[in-house]
Order: structure tokens, then C-alpha cells, then sequence
């Protein structure tokens, strides 16, 4: 399995990388540049690093051991998923890109300190201290998945795969910024698109053809081909359901999605990118649920359902393939890594050094030290995770969903309703992230594991939207929001 | 069953895709012209 054809498989994949890493560099050396690319890029690239960020390592094992594990059942997170990105794109992405030309912003709490006429940056600080914290445990649980993959498929130890995968991921995120981040995702989620799409149509034959997969399924137990899986039509069927489509909810407004949106050239990348990224996230999860239920008559009885898609990678497919799905495994990590880092440096340096502490550096330093900050947050994950700190792991399934509660309320609100105050806002960001977290660590065993991004939404707007009806909005917004509703129209009615 | 998967799943996969794709879709035509 560790054989030398894997091994250049992988040294092809991390060559090309830090290739893409010098070529975005000329880009990275201002603020703009490095966290956004200038706002120069198109609407394949947009497209597909939005969607290779969103899914990381856990769409490519966690997916297809859900296919695995309860069958059809997962059908309910393809729904979530497909409806989040297109209602993010159609509805969030026209607006939000017309709000942050008009603002000049480059990230999501420039936006809202604007919109919201925070003089007082509070919502900057809030923003800095949930990105830091959510990212730093986030990244470290991925390069813990690094170096189990390096470990898994070549036989080096944890560790070095820790440091290999960090060291390539800071290189071309240092180097090349935003610009080499939104190529490299692309390179990542084409990989990642065209290994789904394969699987299941090489492991479904292999199986024996669609109807004996069926067939062995339904033979085995009935219910794994039942929307409704074992639990049938009973309330926590229904709370499985809502929390599998509520995985999707996070796309509406995570802070490094929405940021793809603000890298955009024109509006007309986003008009583009949204069929792009709708049929890019059909493939992905149609393709990982279907080759876990195809996976779980080819390989019955996995202790771990989490090993079907390396089990099937290496049974069915010639060494070159194996090299590639190891190659996909590191690509869905590292799209994931390499976003959420220059996340995190950039509201250190663009939302507190630069915004508040507004000292008369360059641009140059500015973005040198973006650079820095970007290094220091990735050395204290690998830090982390060559520690190997299992609480990382009950972090990390609220890392997405604390990003997504604390933001995602409050920038639909600010979009859609004139009504919302700062005080609302502030309020609802704290709420939804607060929510989150208690609802992991105290509510969730006792709510039949209903998913922290509901009840996290939840709060987020009731919070954002009760105080906001008894507090003053800003003035002008009114006028503002006029304006870009004029500017992008109707989503759905031509002018 | 139909091709051996019952109806409502295959109701819940073609809603999920349908509605991806018509949502994106109408949206995609009724702005390409746009500056």
C-alpha cells in the first residue's frame, strides 16, 4: 500500500501547491490583496473554494461512513447542503457583495461594524475573539486528521504527517494569501468532485449493479433504505432529520464563506458561481452517500464506517488511484485549513491592528504581518494538535456551528431588515455563539443529539431581532438598504 | 420500490436536487444579462 507509486502521486500534489503558493504571491503584499485577492476572482474559482472550504475532511469520511452507517437516511443532509448553498448564493451573495463594494470591506466584521456604525468596534472584538478561538481548535483537529492520513496511508509517524501538512498548508498561505488559497481550493474541490463522482459509479458495478446494492441493502435491514431510517416517523426521526438539513444552514453566512463572496471581480461571477457551486455540491454528496451505502455491501461489518471510502480507494482501484483518494483526503483538509487561517489572521491584523489601533504602517508591513500572525496561529494548532489534546475533538463539532450561529443570524437580519440595531447585533452574536456551546456541553444529550446549529439559529434571531424591535437602528440604513436592493434587484426577475 | 429503493427516498433525493438545481437555475437566467 506504501508503495512509491502513492508516495509521487503525493509529491506531485504538494509540488503543485507550493507552486500555486509563489505564483499568488505577487498578489499578497498588500492588506487587500493578501485577504481577498484584490476582489479580482472569478466565478469557477469562487465557486468551487466556497464549497471546498465549507466541506472539509468530513465530507470525504464522515459522509460516506453516514451513507455507510444509516443508508438513505443521509439523503435529508444532501437536501440541507444543496438548499443552503443555493439560497446562499442567490439570496446572501448579491446583496452582501453590493453592500461590501459600497463599504470597501474586506472582511465580514468590516461589513458589520459599517452597517451597523459600530464607532466603538465592539462587534469587531466579538468577531476577533469567535474566529480565533473557533479556528485555532478547528485547525488543530484537521492536522490531527493530517497526520492520521499520512500515518494510515504511507506508515510515517503522526507526528511527521502533523508537520508535513502544516508546513506545506503555512507555506502557500504565506506566501500566496487569498489568491493561492482560492486557486489551490479549486484545484482541491475539482479533485475532491471527481473522486465522488467516480466512486460510487466504479463501486456500485462492483457491488454487483444498483438493484443487488438495493437488493443486499434491504436484505440486511429495510430501514437503511428508508428516508426516515430505523427511527420511522417518530419525534427524534424528526429532530435526526432537521439537524441533518440544519448542517446545511452554515453556508447561509460563515464568516469564511461569505468571504468568497466579497473576493468576487463583479456580481457577475456570482450569477455564475452559483450554478457552479450548486451542481458542485450535488456531486460531492450525492457521490459520498451513495458510495458509503455501496461501501457497506462491499465491506460489511467496519468497526470503523469512517474507513470506507480508504478501504474502497485500495480495493478497487489500481496504486495510482490509492495515491490520488489519499491526495483528495489532504486536499479536502488542507482547502479547509488554508481558509480558516487567513480567517483568523486577517481579524487580527485588518479587524483589530488595522481598524482600531490604526497605526501609519504600510501596506507592505501591514500585510507582512498578516503573514506572521498567520504562521503564529498555525504553529500554536500544530502545537495542539502533536499534543494530541482530545478535547480538541468535542470542540471541533461545534466549530462550525458556533461560527456559523454567531455570524449567520445577524448578517441575514442585516441584509433583509433595516430594523436592525447594533445592539441587536451584538446581542445575537453572542447569543447564537453562547447557545451553541451550552447546548453541546449541557441540552444536547437530553434533546435525542438534536444538532447545536438549530437551537444556536434559533436564538441568534430572536435575539437579534427582540432587541433590535426596543433599540434605535442606525441612521441612514434605511436609504442604504434601498439602494443596494435597486442595484441587484430581485433575485429571481429579470432588472 | 422502484429499482429497488421505496418512492419517498427517491421523492427526498429528486427534491433535493430538483430544487438545488431550479433555484440556481431561475436565478442564473434572470440575471446573465445583468452589468
Amino acid at each position: 500500500m506504501y508503495s512509491a507509486t502513492i508516495i509521487s502521486v503525493l509529491v506531485v500534489y504538494l509540488l503543485i501547491l507550493l507552486a500555486i503558493g509563489l505564483w499568488g504571491g505577487r498578489e499578497s503584499k498588500t492588506v487587500s490583496g493578501y485577504y481577498v485577492a484584490g476582489k479580482k476572482l472569478p466565478s469557477w474559482v469562487i465557486a468551487f473554494s466556497s464549497n471546498s472550504t465549507g466541506e472539509s475532511a468530513w465530507l470525504l469520511l464522515g459522509l460516506t461512513g453516514m451513507g455507510y452507517t444509516v443508508g438513505a437516511h443521509a439523503f435529508w443532509i444532501i437536501l440541507g447542503e444543496v438548499l443552503g448553498i443555493a439560497l446562499a448564493w442567490t439570496l446572501v451573495a448579491r446583496p452582501f457583495k453590493a453592500y461590501t463594494d459600497r463599504f470597501d470591506s474586506i472582511t465580514v466584521p468590516d461589513y458589520l461594524e459599517d452597517r451597523f456604525r459600530d464607532k466603538a468596534h465592539v462587534i469587531r472584538w466579538i468577531s476577533a475573539v469567535i474566529i480565533l478561538s473557533m479556528v485555532t481548535a478547528y485547525t488543530a483537529a484537521q492536522l490531527t486528521a493530517s497526520g492520521k492520513a499520512f500515518d494510515s496511508f504511507l506508515g510515517t509517524s503522526y507526528g511527521t504527517g502533523v508537520l508535513i501538512g502544516a508546513a506545506v498548508i503555512l507555506y502557500y498561505t504565506t506566501v500566496g494569501g487569498f489568491k493561492a488559497v482560492a486557486y489551490s481550493d479549486l484545484l482541491q474541490g475539482v479533485l475532491m468532485f471527481v473522486c465522488l463522482v467516480t466512486l460510487p459509479l466504479v463501486a456500485i458495478p462492483a457491488a454487483g449493479g444498483w438493484t443487488e446494492v438495493m437488493g443486499a441493502l434491504h436484505a440486511e435491514d429495510p430501514a437503511l433504505l428508508k428516508p426516515m431510517g430505523s427511527f420511522g416517523l417518530t419525534l427524534p426521526g424528526v429532530i435526526s432529520a432537521m439537524g441533518f438539513v440544519g448542517i446545511g444552514l452554515a453556508f447561509l453566512g460563515a464568516p469564511q464563506l461569505l468571504t468568497r463572496f466579497i473576493s468576487a471581480r463583479d456580481q457577475k461571477q456570482i450569477v455564475e458561481g452559483g450554478f457552479i457551486a450548486v451542481v458542485c455540491v450535488i456531486g460531492f454528496d450525492v457521490g459520498a452517500v451513495l458510495s458509503g451505502m455501496a461501501g457497506r455491501v462491499l465491506f460489511p461489518g467496519l468497526l470503523d464506517p469512517e474507513t470506507v471510502l480508504p478501504e474502497m480507494s485500495a480495493s478497487l482501484f489500481p496504486a495510482v488511484f490509492t495515491g490520488i483518494f489519499l491526495v483528495v483526503v489532504l486536499a479536502a483538509i488542507m482547502s479547509t485549513v488554508d481558509s480558516l487561517l487567513i480567517l483568523a489572521s486577517s481579524a487580527v491584523v485588518r479587524d483589530i491592528v488595522q481598524q482600531i489601533f490604526n497605526p501609519k504602517w504600510s501596506e507592505k508591513r501591514l500585510s507582512f504581518y498578516g503573514k506572521l500572525i498567520t504562521v503564529v496561529i498555525g504553529a500554536a494548532a500544530v502545537i495542539m494538535a502533536l499534543a494530541e489534546v482530545r478535547m480538541v475533538f468535542w470542540f471541533v463539532l461545534f466549530a462550525w456551528s458556533g461560527l456559523a450561529c454567531a455570524f449567520t443570524p445577524v448578517v441575514l437580519c442585516s441584509l433583509f431588515w433595516k430594523g436592525t440595531t447594533r445592539a441587536g447585533a451584538i446581542a445575537g452574536m453572542i447569543g447564537g455563539f453562547v447557545t451553541t456551546v451550552a447546548w453541546v456541553v449541557f441540552f444536547k444529550e437530553g434533546f435525542y443529539d438534536l444538532y447545536e446549529m438549530l437551537p444556536g439559529f434559533a436564538v441568534g434571531f430572536i435575539l437579534t431581532i427582540g432587541v433590535s424591535l426596543v433599540t434605535d437602528p442606525p441612521e441612514g440604513v434605511g436609504e442604504e438598504m434601498k439602494a443596494v436592493r435597486e442595484a441587484v434587484g430581485s433575485p429571481f426577475r429579470r432588472g | 420500490m422502484i429499482f429497488g429503493l421505496p418512492w419517498t427516498s427517491w421523492l427526498l433525493l429528486f427534491v433535493a436536487v430538483g430544487l438545488g438545481l431550479s433555484i440556481s437555475l431561475a436565478f442564473y437566467l434572470a440575471h446573465r444579462g445583468d452589468e
